[in-house]
């Protein structure tokens, strides 16, 4: 009678947990710890440099794994990862813990987006412990980051937080400013013309030279209110969006890797 | 069945409703006692959740599929020192359908032994 319980009790040995959707988990806030290591490597000065972009992760775990294989094999290139969020396709803690212990095997820094998928169930919560508030910035090297979280149907308040977004580019002296937000500014499901123009009006205000968005898997780029406009794509897609910034004002361009 | 989550425990308050069905498939005994092997298939819906997907209205049609209903595939064991008595214990071991899945899409990354819970009980039989 032993036997068959100690058998269960043997390949119980994975974590305990009470229900699929509990939202507790280290107040760890990934996105600062991983900044204080980017900014080690910030000279500050007007540098080349090139970041590798991922986005919508998801549940495509052997291919995020194969990203990750590519950045580390050349990690001499990059400075550091910048995710387009997200990283689960529900929002449940296991989804994030998966996603996070293979990011971990990143060899460089990485800073992460909030994607709609990740807000779902309890995940507004855990991403909030887990990487940071949603909406933030900070420079490398002349460029400037601007994370904000733009998925409006999943989130309540203001979002996308045009404010935050105006006040961090009139504040900004860096000779590049990038934003990041998971959804296109010319998403056809989610934003009116209106909504489209006030973003396409800040974009072109500020001389923003980028704007990096996930949610579309296909990746892809464009013209944008006179800068450019990238989808990175999903894992699924098996590319890895390259953003280089050159010196002296050379410009910013981007390039897709093929793995 | 009626489950709660405390929000000390799980974060936030989760209230679980589901429907269990066992299939007993094997039994020890010795003297008065017994212990039951049995398979099983939980469904289960969880309700308050924040940004539910389930609530349709607040996307398009088909958007999102239903997030707060979850599928569970357990072994157990129940068993009792007295068969005729009143009091059974009981425990399980499962994975839900998401880590079944992507433990199938992943074999190679996903470990499914990292994705199995357990679960303890007692039953009164009246």
């Amino acid at each position: 009678m032993i036997r068959p319980l100690v058998l269960l009790l043997a390949i119980s040995c994975g974590k305990f947990t009470v229900s699929p959707y509990v939202s507790n988990t280290p107040n760890s806030k990934l996105n600062k710890n991983q900044l204080s290591t980017i900014k080690e490597s910030d000279t500050g000065a007007d540098s080349s440099f090139k970041i590798a972009v991922l986005s919508d992760t998801h549940n495509y775990y052997k291919e995020l794994e194969e990203q990750i294989d590519y950045i580390n094999k050349h990690k001499n290139e990059y400075a550091f990862v910048l995710i387009g969020g997200d990283l689960t396709n529900l929002g449940l803690l296991r989804e994030f813990e998966t996603t996070k212990k293979l990011l971990q095997r990143l060899k460089l820094p990485y800073i992460s987006a909030v994607g709609n998928h990740d807000l779902l169930s309890n995940g507004g919560r855990i991403f909030d412990q887990m990487f940071g508030p949603s909406d933030f910035s900070f420079t490398y090297n002349q460029t400037k980051f601007i994370l904000f979280n733009n998925n409006n149907w999943e989130s309540t308040g203001k979002v996308p937080d045009l404010e935050f977004v105006e006040e961090e580019l009139l504040g900004s002296s860096s000779q590049y400013n990038v934003l990041i937000g998971h959804v296109s500014p010319l998403d056809k499901d989610r934003w009116t013309e209106r909504d489209k123009q006030e973003m396409g009006t800040v974009f072109r205000t500020y001389n923003v030279n980028y704007f990096l968005n996930g949610h579309d898997h296909n990746p892809g780029g464009e013209s944008y209110e006179g800068g450019t406009r990238v989808t990175i794509g999903a894992s699924s897609k098996r590319k890895i969006l390259e953003v280089e910034f050159a010196s002296g004002g050379g410009g910013v361009s981007h390039n897709f890797i093929s793995l | 069945m009626h489950g709660f989550v405390r929000e000390e425990r799980g974060g936030t308050e989760i209230i679980t409703i589901a429907l269990k069905n066992n299939f007993d498939f094997y039994r020890f005994e010795y003297n008065k006692s017994f212990l039951d092997l049995y398979a099983g298939v939980n469904v289960f819906h969880v309700t308050g959740l924040r940004y539910q997907a389930s609530r349709r209205n607040n996307y398009p049609d088909s958007y999102y599929s239903i997030g707060s209903i979850r599928g569970l595939l357990y072994l157990g064991a129940r068993g009792s020192v007295d068969a005729k008595g009143p009091h059974q214990g009981y425990f399980e071991s499962g994975v839900n359908d998401l880590w079944i899945i992507n433990s199938l899409n992943n074999s190679e990354t996903i470990n499914i032994n990292d994705y199995i819970s357990l679960a303890l009980g007692y039953v009164y039989v009246f």
